[in-house]
């Protein structure tokens, strides 16, 4: 049975309609590669399927271990075991890093954590991603740099415990040191849980096993392959899926104005 | 209404209130007061008058989590060289709560200084409103004023005003101004909702990340209180 079943999905942003009809089943314990040129719907497909309130679904159905989770609140999503590692983590002043991973875990569970268990678990989740333990008392994400916030999401991951763990660019803004060391854990936790990754570089897919590659364009999945779709686009760019798959990419007249970095959706809605 | 009077000079002194009335407060030179102020259940008009002499610092924590309506006028005379107040506010609106606080402070000669950090919440139909003026006056020169004010509006039907005003008569000074009245971030409440939190435990946190640093300043007693009336708001 797919862990994720994705119905003919169509989701607007603002009145712009960014998913026309996205078809996705994914099984458990697999690791999914999401490609696609810049403003072509990936980060809003896993921000969709968290739940976040800005992405409407005007039609279609996700489903989570058969769960219809189309409707459900983002809370909800994330206690069924659905994490999203951000592109662009928020700072959330005042809101200490350690009594948020507690509160995080507590929500996921009937009982308190008790205190030595979440220490335990704390220091080595600090361990593995390589941040000072330090920084457990620093303000959630505050005045971190980009890397740390990065290696802070793959923290929440590892402390949570999720089954489908979504992450949106978690390569961009880390040094070539830190994607070894979010690579090393990935890679360890894989096993253990599902991966649909979106990243824009091959480097990040090249350290992982991926068992599949996925292209989405316009809004839909146009490509579904293995580890040579990875290839093919990292050498000919997204020009060789119209050159070999016929697929022309719906340019908006302003895409010049997104640099790498930048969530071109939220660019382009800029622009209008 | 009763007023109470605190009389310093030439001496340190911490005083932590549970009840609010008016107050006078006459400091001398060379005399620091350290002054926390925790209300709880106190509603009503109240002032808070001050006049902080020579080589002498006024700190001021008040903590405002009642439940009615609350107006509170303060008035900061930094009378001599080297005066200075160092001013932290925290209050929490409920239900139809209205609370005004009107914070002022007169810089009577040179180097002196003010600092003043307004923080509210204002939830369901409450209206939390910042106000007060800053004065440098003439002469006062190499005098530093520092006003931030900050509103989180929390619902649809609370509202808030923040709009402390800065009145400078002479060169020479430094003097900074903040004030900002916004909502709940959406991506903040999204973020923490993403790990696991319900809308009620996310909104309970972003508070108190914003509130409770004022507890900080007090004793453990009146920091669990402090904690418990978030909680029990929220």
């Amino acid at each position: 049975m797919p862990t994720l079943e994705i119905r003919n999905l169509h989701v607007s942003v603002e009145d712009k309609e960014i998913l026309k009809g996205l078809d996705l089943k994914m099984d458990s314990l697999k690791t999914i590669a999401l490609l696609g040129p810049n403003g072509n719907g990936k980060s809003t497909l896993l921000q969709t399927i968290m739940g976040n309130p800005n992405y409407k679904i005007t039609e279609g159905q996700i489903f989570y271990d058969g769960k219809d989770i189309t409707n459900l609140e983002v809370d909800e999503r994330s206690k069924l075991g659905i994490f999203l590692g951000m592109q662009y983590p928020s700072e959330v002043p005042g809101v200490n890093n350690a009594d948020f991973l507690k509160a995080c875990l507590n929500a996921h569970r009937e009982k308190p954590v008790p205190l030595f268990e979440f220490y335990k678990l704390l220091d080595n989740a600090y361990k593995r991603t390589g941040i000072p333990f330090e920084m457990s008392n620093r303000n959630l994400n505050e005045g971190f740099s980009g890397g740390e916030k990065k290696k802070n999401e793959i923290l929440q991951m590892l402390v949570l415990n999720p089954s489908l763990v979504m992450l949106d660019e978690i390569d961009s803004g880390l040094d070539v040191d830190a994607i070894q060391v979010v690579a090393k854990v990935l890679k360890e936790e894989q096993e253990k849980r599902g991966f649909l990754i979106v990243s824009h570089y091959a480097r990040l897919y090249e350290l992982l096993k991926v068992d599949r590659a996925l292209i989405l364009v316009n809004g839909k999945i146009v490509a579904d392959g293995g580890r040579e779709l990875i290839k093919k686009i990292d050498k000919e760019g997204y020009e060789w899926l119209r050159k070999s798959l016929g697929i022309e990419i719906e340019k908006e007249t302003n895409m010049n104005q997104v640099s790498i970095g930048t969530c071109a959706t939220k660019e382009m809605l800029k622009g209008k | 209404m009763s007023k109470s009077l605190i009389k310093l000079n030439n001496e340190v002194k911490e005083i932590e209130l549970n009840l609010l009335d008016d107050l006078d407060i006459e400091i001398g030179e060379n005399s620091s007061l350290n002054l926390k102020v925790l209300n709880l259940d106190k509603n009503g008009e109240f002032s808070l008058n001050a006049n902080v002499g020579k080589n002498s610092e006024l700190i001021v924590t008040f903590a405002d989590f009642s439940k009615g309506n609350i107006s509170l006028k303060t008035m900061v005379n930094l009378v001599s060289e080297n005066a200075s107040c160092d001013w932290h506010l925290a209050t929490l609106g409920n239900s139809d709560a209205k609370k005004t606080f009107d914070v002022s402070f007169n810089h009577m000669v040179g180097n002196t200084t003010a600092v003043m950090n307004n923080y509210g919440v204002a939830r369901d139909n409450s209206r939390i409103v910042f106000t007060g003026v800053n004065h440098i006056k003439e002469h006062a020169s190499k005098s530093k004023t520092v006003q931030n004010a900050k509103i989180i509006v929390f619902d649809e039907k609370a509202s808030g005003v923040a709009s402390p005003i800065l009145r400078i008569d002479e060169n020479d000074v430094q003097a900074s101004h903040a004030a900002i009245v916004g909502q709940l971030n959406n991506n903040h409440m999204f973020y923490l909702m993403s790990r696991g939190l319900t809308k009620k435990e996310a909104k309970l946190l972003i508070t108190m990340g914003y509130l409770q640093p004022i507890s900080n300043n007090f004793s453990k007693e009146n920091k669990d209180k402090i904690e418990e009336a978030i909680k029990e708001a929220m």
